[in-house]
């Protein structure tokens, strides 16, 4: 477990699609930074649509913080509920060697289904994505909250990954006293998809 | 299940989002009535005092639109109860003129305007800084700069209301609204006020000489002018004002720099992560309009350079450049005016940190080499998501249907009007089915002036249920009334879904889940003096392509209504019920590669697999609607199979 020190902070992107729950995942991190005694700011942008836009989730954890958005170049962690998210938010905020935890299931944009586009293989992403990434944890979160009894919960499997991967400076126990907080239903499976979730970061973790 | 925002004890520290925030600062400052009209980024202060209402003894309503919401807040603060009306910016043009006489009124309880801009327009058709509204109506606007002062502003604001007996703005952005951020609660203080009526304008001028005309209005201007000038005081003592002077006279004593708003978190970072803090000039401004000219006057005094930090218009620095003309004429201003932070858009924390790195003369931050290589072999292979609407959207379905009717009815040539809600989305691919959007409402009086323009082929307004409600009335009215031949399609998916799923009228539903009469749209159309009036499901694309053929064919102002309830509202409650959903499928031998469900219709549950030049589902996103099944020509779509037995 990280100990964040006064000067410093922890920046944390969350990057997917409208719909997976990239939201809620930051609520719960941010939660849980407030929890552990940290000040924490999250801060949400997207779009106008309910569904289907991109969607990303600023959380910095720290000391003396102020602005609720992690500047560029210097998020920490990029978090990725969708491949092509997770490169979109790779190339403008993650830090040279910083670590990606990215779910490999696609979720193809209007234009590609039209054919106007074509979507890049998961191979490109990562060649990308590994030049800006010293550590870059693949899984696919929505087989594995699938598993869990859960599939809508990938956003809690990826939180998971990033509790076991040892990178945040508080405990997964604080992290599930936040999802217990602020997830309605299906506590759980949500659990189980939790730790099914740590259990992938923590095997990567060294 | 209560929520936090009413069960947090005094002193605990939580993280809440800056809507949340507001919600809980009127339940501390015991504001009874709240009025709203759903708009991004204001929307969730409504949506979680709905939450509390009953539990804290405070009125809560979804209004029909944003005039309504603040005369109802009016009228709340007229009976002595603090009161408080919430809304996006370009909502607040609506009230516009009730805001305009409230100011030569005067109550005995705070009536507090909540406006939140959105720079960018991430959720918006424009960019607006209602700072501006303020100026104009002359009502103080008090500017928070994180979700703490959110919360603790809205108490200073209902005193500060109170002190001057003005309707104060508490002028709020995205950043703020849509931020989460930790808290430190207050204590909850809830008294309920016995309502009586009183007005200052009733008291001091109706029962006076009972002459409300040219005689009186300029005195009414007059006392309006006298109030303001006791705003700066007020806020001063309030601690509006967070002054940060270096008293060792250090390397930057020229500079000096004036913010407000979120932007001023741009500037902390910035001076904490350059060791900087207090040894630059600072000055956040919790004020902005009445200008504080006093407190800047004092401040901009022993500086050479003034540097403006400032979302939306140079609002400060236009302030500033007037004030400086006759006190200090040699102060250089550097903002918005200069080019030295972009007159658009949304600020960031690069923005701020070339602006004062440059009139600091420091090094500004740079994109780390190995970066721009990232970032330029990314956008070789990133593409945009456009805008879409949901898996399953009956809007969708709709406006298929709409399509094919034009087809056979007008050789496809048609003007369609669109307005402001989940189906704008429909002006985008792969659909694009209108060709112009303007303001709530815009749609069906737009396509009055153009029927009476002489425009040849049909013309069609597309507007939502809420959108109806909330403005499209008055517009429907004058297509009887002066006999325009439009076609009004309105999309009623039962709820206001853009905004995230809000009651309105016609839901027989109130904002606290209280039962009320529902407000039909038929009912309506028909007392609008509208002869031709249908109803269809737009999942049944048969009668939902006659009902518009028809439209077209009528001689005459037309409203088909398209009603089904929003998918993700139908999902939530199948979720809830515990029922599951059994996806529609391909027949891959039937299917030709034709690309007409992903290419023209653009459900995105649906997705093209290249190599095998086969169409298919995501069974994970579709939710059933089987409007793909109508629109697949080969016919190779079909509901799939309940444990091997085949649906229809």
């Amino acid at each position: 477990m990280t100990v964040v020190k006064d000067s410093e902070e922890l920046n944390i992107i969350l990057a997917g699609v409208g719909g997976q729950g990239n939201v809620r995942g930051a609520q719960i991190l941010g939660t849980a930074a407030v929890k552990a005694g940290y000040r924490a700011r999250v801060s949400d942008v997207y779009g106008i649509a309910q569904r289907g836009g991109p969607v990303l989730s600023h959380v910095r954890i720290g000391r003396e913080i102020y602005g609720s958005m992690v500047e560029e170049h210097r998020a920490d962690v990029v978090v990725g509920l969708e491949p092509m998210e997770a490169l979109r938010a790779t190339s403008r905020f993650l830090k040279p060697g910083g670590t990606v935890i990215l779910s490999t299931r696609p979720i193809y944009p209007v234009e590609v289904n039209t054919g106007k586009a074509s979507y890049p293989k998961l191979g490109e992403i990562l060649a990308v994505i590994g030049k800006a990434s010293k550590k870059i944890v693949t899984l696919d979160a929505t087989q594995v909250a699938e598993e869990a009894g859960i599939p809508i919960a990938a956003n809690i499997v990826v939180l998971g990954a990033l509790a076991g991967l040892g990178i945040l400076p508080f405990s997964e126990g604080v992290l599930k006293e936040a999802i217990k907080e602020n997830i309605p239903r299906a506590l759980e499976q949500n659990l189980k998809a939790f730790d099914a979730g740590f259990f992938i970061g923590k095997a990567h973790s060294k | 299940m209560t929520h936090l925002i009413a069960k947090g004890s005094p002193g605990e520290r939580v993280l809440l989002l800056g809507n949340e925030a507001i919600a809980r600062g009127a339940v501390e400052s015991n504001v009874e009535v709240v009025a709203s009209y759903p708009g991004t980024p204001a929307s969730e202060i409504v949506d979680t005092l709905a939450l509390v209402a009953d539990e804290v003894g405070m009125h809560v309503q979804w209004s029909t639109n944003e005039m309504v919401s603040f005369e109802v807040a009016v009228g709340g603060a007229i009976c002595g109860k603090r009161s408080m009306a919430s809304m996006k910016h370009i909502g607040a043009n609506w009230i516009v003129d009730p805001l305009m006489h409230a100011v030569y009124h005067g109550f005995n309880a705070g009536l507090l305007l909540v406006s939140a801009d959105d720079p960018s327009g991430h959720s918006s058709a424009n960019e607006q800084d209602n700072r501006y509204l303020a100026l104009m109506a002359e009502i103080p606007a008090l500017e928070p700069s994180d979700v703490q002062e959110a919360k603790d502003y809205v108490r200073l604001a209902l005193e500060m209301s109170e002190e001057i007996r003005l309707p104060v703005m508490l002028r709020l952005v995205t950043r703020i609204c849509h931020s989460r951020g930790d808290v430190v609660l207050g204590k909850v203080e809830r008294y309920p006020v016995e309502p009586k009526f009183h007005d200052d304008y009733y008291t001091n001028f109706v029962l006076g000489d009972g002459i409300v005309g040219p005689k009186v209005i300029p005195e009414l201007h007059a006392i309006l002018h006298e109030k303001l000038k006791k705003v700066e005081e007020v806020a001063t003592k309030k601690g509006l004002f967070l002054l940060e002077k270096d008293p060792r006279r250090a390397k930057f004593s020229e500079i000096g720099i004036i913010t407000s708003s979120a932007p001023a978190n741009y500037v902390f970072d910035y001076l904490k992560r350059r060791g900087l803090r207090c040894k630059v000039g600072l000055l956040k401004l919790g004020l902005t309009n009445p200008f504080p000219e006093r407190v800047v006057s004092e401040f901009a005094k022993d500086f050479k350079v003034i540097v403006v930090v400032e979302e939306g218009e140079p609002f400060i620095e236009r302030h500033l450049i007037a004030l400086a003309k006759d006190s200090k004429p040699s102060l250089r201003i550097c903002g918005k005016l200069t080019a030295h932070l972009p007159r658009t858009g949304e600020l960031n924390y690069s923005a701020v940190d070339r602006f004062l790195s440059s009139i600091l003369k420091l090094d500004p931050e740079t994109v780390p080499r190995e970066k721009a290589e990232v970032m330029e072999a990314a956008s070789k292979l990133l593409t945009p998501r456009i805008l879409t609407m949901c898996a399953g959207c009956p809007h969708r379905a709709a406006y298929w249907a709409a399509k094919k009717a034009t087809r056979t009815v007008a050789n496809a040539r048609y003007i369609a009007m669109g307005d402001i809600g989940c189906y704008t989305l429909g002006m985008y691919p792969p659909l694009k089915f209108m060709q112009d959007v303007f303001c709530m409402g815009g749609s069906i009086g737009v396509a009055n002036g153009i029927a009476k323009a002489g425009f040849k082929d049909p013309v069609l307004a597309t507007i939502g249920d809420s959108t109806f409600y909330h403005a499209g009335i008055p517009a429907l009215i004058n297509a009887t009334f002066n006999q325009a031949n439009i076609k009004v399609m309105v999309l009623d998916n039962e709820v206001t879904a853009m905004t995230g799923y809000q009651p309105h009228p016609g839901c027989g539903e109130t904002a606290t889940g209280k039962p009320t009469k529902r407000v039909m749209i038929e009912d309506i159309s028909k007392a609008c003096g509208i002869e031709f009036i249908r109803i269809v499901d737009p999942y049944d694309m048969k009668s939902s392509v006659a009902a518009m053929e028809d439209a077209l064919r009528f001689d005459g102002p037309a409203v088909v209504i398209f009603r089904r309830l929003c998918s993700q509202e139908y999902l939530r409650k199948l979720r809830r019920a515990g029922q599951e959903i059994v996806p529609c499928v391909v027949d891959e031998e039937k299917c030709t590669g034709c690309r007409t469900c992903v290419a023209a219709f653009g459900c995105p549950a649906m997705g093209f697999d290249k190599e095998r030049e086969k169409s298919f589902i995501d069974p994970l996103a579709c939710m059933d609607c089987g409007v793909c099944i109508d629109v697949c020509p080969q016919g190779a779509i079909a509901r799939g199979k309940v444990k091997g037995v085949d649906r229809k």
